[in-house]
């Protein structure tokens, strides 16, 4: 239950979004009935309308153009099992053609879970005593950041519930803290953002502290199963908000803005439209697509029977099928395949669906990363994850799967952010800096944090291989890679990037 | 559909921004550069404002023009060239330093020496 101050902060803030929502005028993207009659209309497909679509897709990698509603609608219709063979083909082709074969990791971090909503299917939800929830003060902060980076972590998103104790400055403040955290040769170099939507000027002081990405995930994109599972008279209740979160935060100078759904809520053929139609309308007003899209499934939570029981829980078949949609409908946004989900899943899944970045090592209660010899802490967790593997185990597997594990931070830091990202992106161009990137960044992985096995296997496999592909590919380049990595073993220098 | 307009995103004007790009256009035209642009500088985070030309996979050479704004190319360029850039463009970044104080969060800026 909500204290007083709680419960006033909130509604002093809900009153401020209804003000909002009565003045904005943002073009509503989300025509439900459109998205149903689409689906209805294109239930069955020829064949060669759904290669069409395929060929179209392939051709997008290149130009960065999104697919047309009708072809996701067709997609998601698809039956035939060779069909389908033949888009998860596509989905990995377009994902090597933009992106090469890398996987970027990053770690989530849950900084609070204290939360003034009450959504259905959520651990954390306000009337759930039964999940302990509790903010980080800045000495825990820093100890959760020292023990990521002392497993080899450079990439962070950071989570944080909607509440006044970890409201827009606590995530300035934790930010600020995260980045000032040194450890060996190690350090933070990009904390993405996991948190409730803000208003315009919040959003400009979150942007100040050099953020990368702000995530704001729909949840759903159908209204009434969102009021359904969002009480009325909550922060989170307020669909419209939602839907503009990241409007607001370009509006803002926020330029990587990132989408998710959480399927399991609705059909997950209606939330792909959803997701499209989200794209478009940012592409439309800014010129800047979604930099990732997310696309968890809902999981098990304690004393949460939704997330059990929903009707639209997704099985693991059509969970590849809506990864590799994505990756055709939107060729150029990062993929993020999360731990929540299975080993063998996110094995299937990122090979089928064209992933690109993955979480690993992940610890999800608030405090999770200093206890880590605890897998699961359930009662302060606000879902139960899958894949607990260490951040060397997921790296081995990845380089005996032929994998380049990355992480690179280098195109924020060097100004290739929002509109100038884009094109390399669209074009399929950015995997010349993602390769070159890659190898510097798990040569450090390597070099410093590496078990034995996985040291050897990277230098004696995996980064002559991907030399081999800069000789190829970007000779320009090559000379000036092979400078670096002697440089990093030679001289210990550290965060060379192109 | 209802086709509205363009919605304001930048945290430079437009105007700025085609200042920002007329100057560097001039910068890889005169001295045959891939690409210049400009960005803010938040510390770890870049955040491009505006330039010209086509990213190449390069090391980019980078150039502190004022406590927020770093200018960055791909090319080669001589060090008595680019100080005459910069101080033909310090009008520009005065300009630009106001505009972007008018409207930013000052309050929470960190650097990286911070």
């Amino acid at each position: 239950m909500l204290t007083v101050s709680e419960r006033l902060w909130q509604s002093e803030r809900l009153e401020r979004i209804r003000t909002w929502d009565e003045r904005q005028d943002y073009e509503d993207f989300l025509d439900a009935d459109a998205i149903e009659t689409l689906l209805v209309s294109h239930r069955q497909s020829e064949a060669r309308a759904v290669e069409a679509i395929i060929q179209k897709a392939r051709h997008n990698a290149t130009t960065g153009c999104l697919l047309d509603p009708e072809d996701v609608a067709v997609l998601a219709n698809v039956q035939d099992p060779q069909l389908w063979q033949a888009i998860f083909e596509t989905a990995d082709w377009i994902k090597q053609t933009v992106y090469g074969n890398r996987i970027v990791l990053f770690a989530p971090l849950y900084v609070s879970s204290p939360c003034v909503n009450n959504c259905v299917y959520c651990g954390f939800r306000s009337s759930n005593a039964k999940v302990v929830k509790c903010t980080l003060t800045f000495d825990e902060l820093r100890d959760e950041i020292r023990a990521l980076i002392d497993v080899g972590h450079k990439r962070l998103i950071m989570v944080y519930g909607e509440h006044p104790g970890s409201d827009y400055e606590y995530i300035c403040r934790s930010i600020k803290t995260a980045y000032q955290v040194r450890s060996g040769h190690g350090e933070i170099r990009r904390a993405n953002v996991n948190a409730a939507p803000l208003f315009v000027d919040e959003y400009k002081a979150v942007r100040s502290v050099g953020i990368g990405t702000y995530q704001v995930f729909q949840e759903t994109y159908h209204r009434s199963t969102y009021e359904k599972l969002h009480p009325k008279d909550t922060l989170k209740g307020e669909f419209n908000w939602r839907l503009f979160a990241l409007h607001r935060a370009q509006e803002a100078g926020i330029d990587d803005v990132a989408l998710g759904v959480l399927f399991g809520l609705y059909d997950w053929r209606f939330e792909l439209l959803g997701l499209l139609s989200h794209a478009m309308s940012l592409e439309k007003h800014f010129g800047v697509g979604p930099h990732t899209i997310s696309y968890p499934r809902l999981e098990p939570a304690v004393n949460t029977p939704l997330a059990s029981a929903s009707p639209h829980r997704v099985s693991e078949e059509d969970f590849a099928k809506i990864v590799a949609i994505i990756r055709l409908m939107c060729p150029y946004t990062g993929s993020i395949l999360t731990a929540r989900e299975r080993s063998e899943v996110r094995r299937n899944v990122m090979r089928k669906g064209g992933v690109s970045q993955m979480d690993a090592g992940s610890r999800i209660a608030v405090g999770g990363y200093s206890q880590m010899e605890r897998e699961h802490v359930p009662d302060r967790q606000q879902f139960m994850l899958a894949d607990t593997r260490s951040l060397d185990q997921l790296i081995g597997d990845l380089c005996r799967d032929g994998y380049l594990p990355s992480f690179c931070t280098a195109g924020y830091r060097e100004g290739r952010t929002g509109a100038n990202f884009m094109p390399l992106a669209k074009h399929a161009t950015v995997k010349n800096f993602c390769i070159a990137n890659g190898i510097l960044t798990f040569e450090e992985y390597l070099a410093d944090y590496a078990s034995e096995s996985v040291r050897s296997l990277g230098r004696e496999v995996i980064l002559p291989r991907y030399l081999s592909w800069v000789d190829e590919h970007v000779p320009a380049l090559a000379s000036q890679v092979r400078v670096n990595l002697d440089r990093m073993r030679n001289e210990s220098q550290r965060d060379l990037r192109f | 559909m209802n086709l509205k307009g363009i919605y304001v995103s930048r945290m430079i004007s437009k105007a700025t921004r085609q200042v920002l790009q007329s100057k560097c256009r001039v910068l890889c035209e005169a001295f045959l550069l891939d690409c210049a642009y400009i960005a803010q500088d938040f510390g770890p985070r870049r955040h491009y404002l505006a330039g010209y030309g086509s990213l190449a996979a390069a090391t980019a050479r980078r150039l502190t023009l004022s406590d927020n704004l770093v200018l960055f190319w791909n090319g080669s360029i001589s060090p008595e060239a680019m100080l005459a850039f910069r101080m033909d463009l310090s009008d520009t970044v005065r300009g630009i330093e106001q505009e972007l104080s008018a409207k930013d969060a000052p309050s929470f800026r960190i650097n990286e020496k911070d």
